[in-house]
């Protein structure tokens, strides 16, 4: 037997459109409370907060007000700049992760795009046991 | 004089006939797209290599072929049988995997959903060529482009089909940039390609942390059959997002995800063995994957296009063919089709989103489809 009337035979339809509901129901469940989740511990962290804390929010207004911006993804001279004051912050050899943290906290736009370029533009150089350095004469020359 | 006419007649020379000589020449052109194409070369050389190895004709009896017992080949794949490998690979992807971007924009999720449609559609074409059931719904799994859970699925329903399924798999897999970007192209306009995507916020990292315990209970209540796979997704992005186990992770995702993949990639390519690889069966399951391959990045760019007509904020439709699971394979062909029509576009982040809810939707469509079978 095979075709339509196999199809019928071993209930597939139902098989089909039951599972494609369960499986759009449950991600639609979850994208629900993920888009939620930021609420939730944001809630709670008001509801935790101290005046110390308070104290400290100023601090944290003026750092985030402090965003950098880049016009063009594609201007490495722009992005060097960027990049040039975190040179000192870091002791080399550095892991890509800490980098990307430090533009991170620095508040560099695209920071995981930025550093592949500077990478692919070798002012980044690998070496061993994936570390990092910075060709500083590359970087300066930008 | 006998003797050497006895050695003779057991060697691979002797032994070899045109189902062997075929999958050496499969088995060959795998290692060659690996290694010169660079076409998923973690997964292809092993595997390929695999098939070398099990396409060599030897003597039966001897306890060497890979369905011969006591063969140290069989004891490996013991655990592909078992759907132990897929688990495991499992734990090292959820080590690896940031979900920050899908924390950003959790709408995006759903296009991990449609993309799963592929399986559905395969299940039907499968029955209706005359699969059974159980085989169907092996082949259907293809459509989720995910390789461990392809295997995992089969391993379950139907242990004879595991060579030509995760061959099927991994090869479109390995093929997904020639099989996505004639989709892509073909289902949207230059102007829907260049659409640009918003910066995605910055996700704290008590979300982060938050997220795989709320993961793992809502997937697997709701189909408690893919526990062995999501919950071990879930638990290796814990280890990587708690902050307390940063060895274990980082194990997970480079020494144990490594092994594992060396191990499944070889013995399911020695699973291959010409004289039981070689049906019509697994030239079905050929094309049926290339159709549920093709219908999932299809429905993914289809639904995008859906739900941009009810979105303020339109989103980029190529972002749906990210839907399938390949990690990271379709979200870097993706990203690669919105550079091509606007090179400032950058698209990477966004359709790693969509990759990793992928991930958990073919997870989750393996434990549904199991369940079905089981009742």
């Amino acid at each position: 037997m095979s075709g339509f009337e196999y199809i019928n035979h071993h209930n597939g339809w139902a098989m089909a459109i039951a599972g494609a509901l369960i499986v759009f129901t449950g991600l639609s469940v979850l994208s629900f409370i993920i888009s939620q989740l930021h609420k939730i511990v944001r809630f709670f962290e008001k509801k935790s907060e101290t005046p110390t804390v308070t104290v400290t929010e100023p601090c944290v207004e003026a750092s985030t007000s402090d965003a950098l911006t880049l016009d063009d993804l594609s201007d490495l001279d722009q992005i060097a700049q960027l990049y040039k004051p975190l040179v000192d912050q870091l002791e080399q050899p550095f892991a890509l992760s800490a980098l990307y943290q430090l533009a991170n906290a620095e508040n560099i736009p695209h920071p995981h795009l930025t550093i592949k370029y500077l990478r692919e533009s070798n002012i980044l150089v690998a070496q061993e046991a994936d570390l990092f350095i910075w060709d500083q004469p590359k970087l300066a020359g930008t | 004089m006998e003797l050497l006419i006895q050695f003779l007649s057991n060697t691979g020379y002797f032994l070899a006939d045109y189902r062997h000589l075929i999958m050496l020449a499969v088995g060959g052109t795998f290692v060659y797209l690996g290694i010169a194409k660079k076409y998923e070369p973690l997964l292809l050389v092993p595997i390929g290599f695999g098939i070398l190895i099990g396409n060599v004709p030897f003597f039966k009896g001897f306890g060497l072929g890979i369905y011969e017992e006591n063969s140290v080949l069989h004891y490996l794949y013991f655990g592909v049988k078992a759907g132990i490998y897929p688990s495991i690979i499992f734990l090292g992807l959820g080590a690896m995997t940031d979900f920050s971007s899908l924390l950003a924009r959790p709408k995006l999720m759903l296009l991990g959903a449609a993309a799963q449609m592929g399986i559905y559609f395969t299940l039907l074409s499968a029955l209706f060529l005359g699969f059974a059931p159980k085989e169907a719904a092996s082949v259907a799994i293809i459509g989720g482009a995910d390789g461990p859970t392809s295997i995992f699925l089969t391993a379950k329903l139907a242990p004879h089909l595991i060579g030509p399924v995760a061959i099927a798999g991994y090869s479109y897999m390995a093929l997904i940039p020639v099989i996505q970007p004639p989709i892509m192209r073909l289902l949207t306009t230059r102007e829907e390609r260049m659409i640009r995507m918003p910066e995605p916020r910055q996700v704290s990292k008590k979300e982060r942390l938050i997220f795989p315990v709320v993961g793992v209970l809502l997937t697997c209540f709701l189909a408690p059959a893919a526990i062995p796979l999501l919950g071990m997704l879930f638990f290796g992005n814990l280890l990587k997002e708690c902050g307390v186990t940063e060895r274990l992770a980082q194990t997970a995702r480079t020494a144990i995800i490594d092994t594992a993949t060396i191990v499944l990639g070889f013995t399911v390519g020695a699973s291959t063995q010409g004289d039981v690889f070689l049906t019509p069966k697994s030239v079905s399951i050929f094309v049926l994957g290339a159709v549920a391959f093709s219908f999932a990045t299809a429905s993914g760019i289809i639904f995008a296009k859906i739900m941009n007509m009810f979105l303020k904020q339109k989103i980029n439709p190529l972002l749906g063919a990210a839907g399938v699971s390949a990690v990271p394979g379709s979200a870097r062909e993706v990203h690669l089709m919105g550079l091509k029509s606007d090179p400032g576009n950058y698209l990477l982040m966004h359709a790693m989103a969509c990759n990793s809810s992928g991930v958990i939707g073919s997870a989750i469509c393996a434990g549904i489809l199991w369940s079905f079978m089981v009742v």
